[in-house]
């Protein structure tokens, strides 16, 4: 399963991959382009519901997110 | 021989680390925080590991902790943007020009009224002098952590105390004691903490720090590019974005970074410990000078800085005869005319502000010096 989120900020996308990478789940950082123009965000392998729980824990920021379609 | 001890004003040298982390900054990174390529993502990566690290050693978050030009950009973005909304500030009488004039600017403009607090040997005589200055409109207290002219220290944390005891915003200019003394947003209820890069930081020149706590948003003072949400015209408002417009001093960064790691590893007491000795020992042998004066008082503590004039001799004539025996040290008013006026020394004084890397053989020497001034009054 991939999820992918947008952040305000390269600096939340790093914060944001900090903190899942410390409860084990992986997530590379790229440039997405959202509502308002280019932002940075994550491509992260695991369920997007999982994620957000740990990021809003960890007072991320989250724009927008949503599972990757067309994978598994 | 050249001896620096304007450390006050920029630590030199730096150690080698950070000219280390210069020279590999300016190899290997390019641009942070905008594209995705992969010499954008690497130094993206670089510049996010320095705000880690200044953010863990002012205890708060990387996303609050935003890069800037010096101590003086970020006292500019801290008290233009909560003057802001008005009110009135409260600044001692020990500032720099770098709060006492954005300040007045404010204040002249009709956006804001202040008052100005003194500073006492006593640090509780200095707390009940901030204390009977708030009122019920003040929105902000704007003090330096310790006088950049005589090192006087204030009582910062009780300060900041007050401040959040009572809903006033404490903006710190810790430019004097970052590095030399354990300085925490949480510890020290500080809201807003500005300070220089490159002095007790040990990084390079053009870098600063403005270190939040998230309480008090900031508007930008400067609006452009932040490499997100381009197609906006306004501004992004998310931090440290939206206090970071244009490119970043990513070499800079780097040299914070690695500056941060020196202090951290050699100690910040252990730092303080060998500042304090040389102060002491330049002090004791000023002591013995006839007609030198030393500005401390017995009963106020102070960080690794010492005052002091030879007799009526003016200060930048005396810096002028020192620079040419060998011995760097800051004349004048130091940018800091309220200092000066408070210790009565309006025209200004000789400044010793010496770093992890001066000596005592030195301290010696420029004691010597001084002797040999004060003896043979030499006059240019």
């Amino acid at each position: 399963m991939i999820c992918r989120a947008d952040m305000p900020s390269d600096t939340m996308a790093r914060k944001a991959q900090k903190l899942l990478a410390a409860r084990g789940i992986r997530s590379e950082i790229i440039r997405t382009r959202s509502l308002g123009g280019c932002t940075f965000g994550l491509r992260i392998t695991g369920s997007c519901e999982d994620a957000a729980r740990l990021l809003r824990q960890g007072g991320v920021e989250i724009r927008s997110m949503e599972a990757e379609a067309g994978l598994p | 021989m050249t001896v620096n001890f304007d450390n006050a004003a920029t630590t030199y040298p730096k150690p080698p680390d950070v000219r280390l982390a210069v020279q590999k900054a300016v190899l290997r990174y390019g641009n942070a925080g905008r594209g995705g390529h992969p010499i954008a993502a690497r130094t993206s990566e670089l510049v996010y590991a320095a705000r880690e690290r200044a953010a863990a050693f002012f205890g708060t978050e990387p996303e609050l902790t935003v890069f800037t030009l010096n101590c003086t950009h970020a006292l500019n973005l801290a008290i233009q943007g909560t003057g802001a909304s008005g009110g009135h500030f409260i600044i001692s009488n020990l500032e720099h020009n770098s709060v006492l004039r954005p300040v007045y600017a404010l204040a002249k403009a009709g956006k804001i009224r202040y008052s100005i607090a003194a500073v006492y040997p006593r640090m509780e005589d200095t707390l009940e002098s901030f204390s009977a200055l708030m009122r019920p409109d003040t929105a902000a207290v704007v003090c330096t952590l310790a006088s950049n002219v005589t090192g006087q220290l204030l009582p910062w944390r009780e300060i900041g105390a007050l401040c959040q005891k009572r809903g006033i915003c404490f903006i710190a200019d810790g430019a004097q004691v970052c590095g030399t003394y354990p300085v925490s947003l949480k510890d020290d209820h500080i809201n807003i903490l500005c300070t220089a890069g490159h002095k007790g930081l040990y990084g390079i020149t053009g870098t600063g720090l403005l270190l939040s706590d998230g309480k008090y948003p900031l508007p930008p003072l400067m609006r452009g590019g932040s490499g997100s949400l381009s197609d906006l015209p306004d501004q992004p408002d998310s931090m440290p974005d939206v206090l970071e417009s244009g490119t970043l001093n990513v070499i800079g960064a780097a040299s914070l970074k690695a500056g941060i790691e020196f202090v951290r590893r050699k100690g910040i007491s252990s730092i303080r410990s060998h500042e304090q000795a040389l102060c002491r020992q330049l002090e004791g042998i000023l002591k013995t000078i006839p007609g030198v004066s030393v500005y401390r008082d017995p009963e106020g503590a102070y960080a690794p800085i010492l005052a002091f004039n030879i007799g009526d001799m003016p200060s930048e004539d005396a810096a002028q005869i020192l620079g040419k025996k060998g011995f760097c040290l800051r004349a004048g008013l130091h940018c800091a005319p309220l200092a000066h006026r408070h210790i009565g020394t309006g025209e200004g004084a000789l400044r010793f502000s010496p770093s992890v890397f001066s000596r005592a053989e030195d301290v010696a020497a420029l004691g010597d010096a001084v002797r040999e001034i004060a003896r043979d009054k030499i006059f240019l």
